[in-house]
């Protein structure tokens, strides 16, 4: 329960805290409970000036409005958009609004893409979990290569936890595809290896100050933006693409940054200067207080550039990927309450991430063994026949039941059998989606050039 | 001014009529829910809850000439999953039967006065005049479906909280929200005469620019955060959220229907534990009125991962109904499937459980010589 002074209401208050203080209400939980009569009675204030009071905090707190209709994309460029189904038909403004979201979707140009409806979508967390050694990382490896190749302007934030990453093996898929299209890199003009960042993070802990990271810098150019238009209740999510395109659009210096010291827009150098005039005008010999302040400012330097690098590389991420979240999440299994905790915020923080500044958020998940014989010992009675059929083994995606209730989309891969029985062939299936996608699942290949479709067909 | 009867406006005023809520299971059993009242769906993941409730929320969006109800709703998305295009897919099949429906029913009245020879002319000439003019048909119609989608689709409030209390004080928001716009069912302006009466005339009630229908999708979103860490020793979930939800559901007459998550088990374990697995706290169990808790069939649970033959999650779901009224419960068990068209309940009671069991273990084995 926060203290009422530390909010930012549009409307001076500050003779209605102070009274409220002599009756020692200093919450807001405290204000929100007790009887707005009775308070105006104690206090001799007008019962309107409490209850707009009130009715302001309470419209700081909450979370915005957003309607149903906002969640559409009512423009007709199909251009724009990277909606691969939709480019075949003919007829596109007349479409059924079943199709069109404000999410944007990302291809994989792998034959996944058919069990994602088209591939991974902007505010929404997918999962890929299969035994290793199955596609999972080559898959993202490809999507992360379309994603770069077909927007200039994106960036992508890798999280590797099992140090599976290989930029030689981008470098192998994009020079693939480059020739299957006829185009050299030149002709391309996209310098996809820079605008992929590669962090190395081998615990739960560090992956949330990345995390954080990220959300300061899309904040804070935000907060500019924010600061311009009008006092934000009915702030729509929806406005943030807009603005994002007008900040890539800026030169970085003009940028205001997070910091709240007196006149720190751009120049420090600028303020040092002044600082150094006003020195030399008072002739005030204190060397101590000199040198302290010029320890203040290098260290401000450090952290400005270290922002201001952050700012370069982040500001237009459009995907996170974090490879296998079960290497963070698995040593901290137990029965504690506080292992659910760490998950539920873990995949909450995730979420808020995509939502609130579109992005897309992948992770890999590994699997887990389960015997047949355990769960069917009970309606069995006999041991011997349990024991021939826990041969069979069933794998679930790791972590538990109460992970699988995070990501929205759900992938496994897995392996089939040949008809000769000697073979195992990978394949993918979906497990979870909320659009109810297809149902069959697809066969892959991994080549030289990526994840491909398989020559030979199979029927289940 | 429209004059009433003394019993036109005893019946409009006085008595809240139940409500169709498009599950099958709580319309054909209990002819609707009586407002205020508090349902809740229970079950483990991707067993249909949050499938469930886009119908709900379909039925009280559509306007009043398609079947719906026309009224705003209030959506809590907690999970932070909500997706738009399940629901405008919904939305326009739903709108597409009823248009199909419609033309069928004017085809039977207009065959039934006329000739036999003038309905086979007839009948050939629409056929020409439908394929000369079938596209420009098909383009009107999509236009009209966006425009209906559209404008229901504008009923609908989303709301995304991220944090407990970003919850807590968006519910007194609403509260307040409702106090100021006089959402009382009793109220009625005078623009609003004319429309009472056609729907008094179709047995509804007029539901037009008010809030009907709360929805909480998965209160259990918070439970372990609650739970662990919970305020000054005043846990939020348990105390305070349940009071606020029954009061703005008593003050204002409305629906409510919640989600929670629980634990897998079996299904005559869940009728008897419910509370204690379910990820919720105790306090809001009492104040339910009614309960659905749904679970999968034994078949899903082992072949949903394995075979990839995911058409198996589909089929042979039990589901149980509850009528919770201080610790006396009647329970009916039902089977559904999810498919495109959304939840189907099959209200005919199944047969016993063992002949399932014994459909269930043939098909593991035949399965599991593929292998």
């Amino acid at each position: 329960m926060e203290p009422l002074k530390s909010l930012n209401l549009a409307i001076d208050d500050s003779d209605l805290i102070h009274k409220l203080e002599t009756i020692n209400i200093t919450t807001i939980h405290g204000i929100i409970k007790c009887d707005v009569p009775t308070l105006c009675n104690k206090l001799g204030v007008e019962e309107e000036k409490v209850s707009s009071f009130i009715e302001d905090i309470l419209n700081t707190l909450r979370c915005y409005d957003i309607r149903g209709v906002d969640l559409i994309d009512h423009s007709t460029d199909l251009e724009k958009r990277q909606q691969p189904n939709l480019l075949s038909t003919k007829s596109s403004t007349l479409l059924p609004l079943s199709k069109k979201s404000c999410a944007t979707v990302f291809a994989t140009e792998t034959p996944i893409d058919e069990l994602l409806s088209g591939g991974v979508r902007t505010g929404e967390h997918t999962e890929f979990s299969g035994s290793s050694g199955l596609g999972k990382t080559q898959t993202c490896f490809c999507l992360v290569e379309s994603l770069l190749r077909n927007d200039p302007k994106a960036s992508v934030v890798w999280i590797d936890t099992t140090n599976s990453f290989s930029a030689s093996r981008l470098k192998e898929i994009h020079e693939s595809k480059c020739l299957k299209k006829n185009l050299k890199e030149k002709d391309l003009k996209c310098d996809i290896y820079d605008r992929i960042k590669v962090f190395k993070a081998f615990d739960v802990f560090e992956v949330y100050n990345i995390l954080d990271r990220i959300s300061d810098c899309l904040s804070s150019g935000l907060q500019k933006m924010n600061s311009q238009t009008t006092f934000g209740n009915g702030f729509e999510e929806l406005q943030q693409q807009d603005i994002l395109n007008l900040i890539l659009q800026e030169p970085v210096e003009n940028l205001h940054f997070q910091q709240k010291e007196k006149g720190s827009k751009n120049g420090l150098e600028e303020e040092i200067i002044k600082e150094k005039e006003d020195e030399k005008e008072t002739k005030n010999g204190m060397e101590f207080e000199i040198s302290k302040k010029e320890k203040e400012k290098g260290k401000v330097k450090v952290k400005e550039k270290e922002f201001q690098n952050d700012f370069e590389n982040l500001i237009s991420t459009k995907l996170i990927i974090i490879d296998s979240v079960s290497v963070l999440l698995s040593p901290l299994w137990g029965r504690s309450q506080r292992f659910h905790l760490i998950m539920d915020s873990f995949a909450r923080s995730l979420k808020e991430l995509a939502i609130k500044y579109q992005m897309a958020v992948l992770t890999t998940n590994s699997v887990v063994e389960e015997r047949n014989g355990a769960i069917d010992q009970k309606n069995q009675p006999n041991k011997q026949s349990t024991f021939k059929k826990s041969n069979i083994i069933h794998l679930n995606p790791a972590l538990g039941e109460f992970w699988a209730t995070q990501p929205s989309v759900r992938i496994m891969f897995t392996t089939k059998l040949s008809l000769t029985k000697k073979t195992k062939i990978p394949y993918a299936c979906l497990i979870k989606s909320p659009r109810c996608g297809q149902i069959k699942p697809v066969f892959f290949s991994i080549t030289e050039k990526g994840v491909e479709e398989r020559e030979e067909l199979y029927n289940f | 001014m429209n004059k009433e009867n003394f019993f036109e406006l005893f019946s409009r005023t006085s008595q809240p009529t139940p409500l169709l809520t498009n599950l099958s299971v709580l319309d054909k059993e209990l002819n609707g829910v009586l407002p205020p009242s508090i349902v809740s769906i229970e079950g483990p993941t991707q067993t249909g809850k949050t499938e469930s409730i886009l119908k709900v929320i379909q039925k009280f969006i559509l306007p009043l000439e398609y079947g719906g109800h026309e009224s705003m709703v209030v959506l809590f998305d907690t999970d932070l999953r909500f997706e738009i295009t399940r629901l405008t897919f919904l939305l326009e099949e739903h709108l597409v039967n009823f248009s199909e429906q419609n033309k069928n029913k004017k085809q039977k009245t207009q065959t039934s006065d006329g000739n036999l020879e003038i309905e086979e002319q007839t009948q050939r000439s629409e056929e020409t005049l439908l394929n000369q003019t079938n596209k420009k048909n098909k383009d009107r119609d999509q236009k009209r479906i966006n425009e209906i989608v559209k404008s229901s689709l504008s009923r609908l409030f989303v709301y995304r909280p991220i944090t407990i209390d970003q919850f807590y004080y968006t519910l007194l928001w609403v509260q307040s929200f409702m106090k100021r716009n006089n959402n009382n069912r009793q109220f009625n302006s005078t623009k609003t005469m004319s429309r009472d009466k056609v729907s008094q005339q179709r047995g509804t009630v007029n539901l037009q620019d008010k809030i009907s229908l709360i929805v909480i999708d998965s209160i259990s979103a918070f439970y372990w955060l609650d739970k662990t860490y919970p305020f000054r020793k005043q846990s939020l979930l348990s105390d305070e959220i349940p009071n606020l939800i029954a009061k703005i559901a008593e003050e204002f007459e409305l629906l409510v229907f919640i989600t929670i998550l629980q634990r897998t088990l079996s299904i005559k374990k869940q009728i008897k534990q419910a509370e204690t697995h379910s990820y919720l706290p105790k306090k809001l169990t009492k104040k339910f009125n009614y309960s659905i808790i749904l679970n999968h069939n034994k078949l899903s649970v082992h072949n949903v991962f394995n075979t990839g033959l995911s058409h198996h999650i589909r089929k042979h779901y039990y589901i149980a109904i509850m009528k919770t009224k201080k610790n006396s419960f009647t329970s009916q068990t039902y089977s559904y499937t999810i498919e495109n068209s959304g939840i189907q309940f099959e209200i005919a009671e199944q047969e016993s459980d063992k002949d399932q069991d014994i459909e269930s273990e043939n098909e593991i084995e035949k399965e599991n010589s593929i292998y």
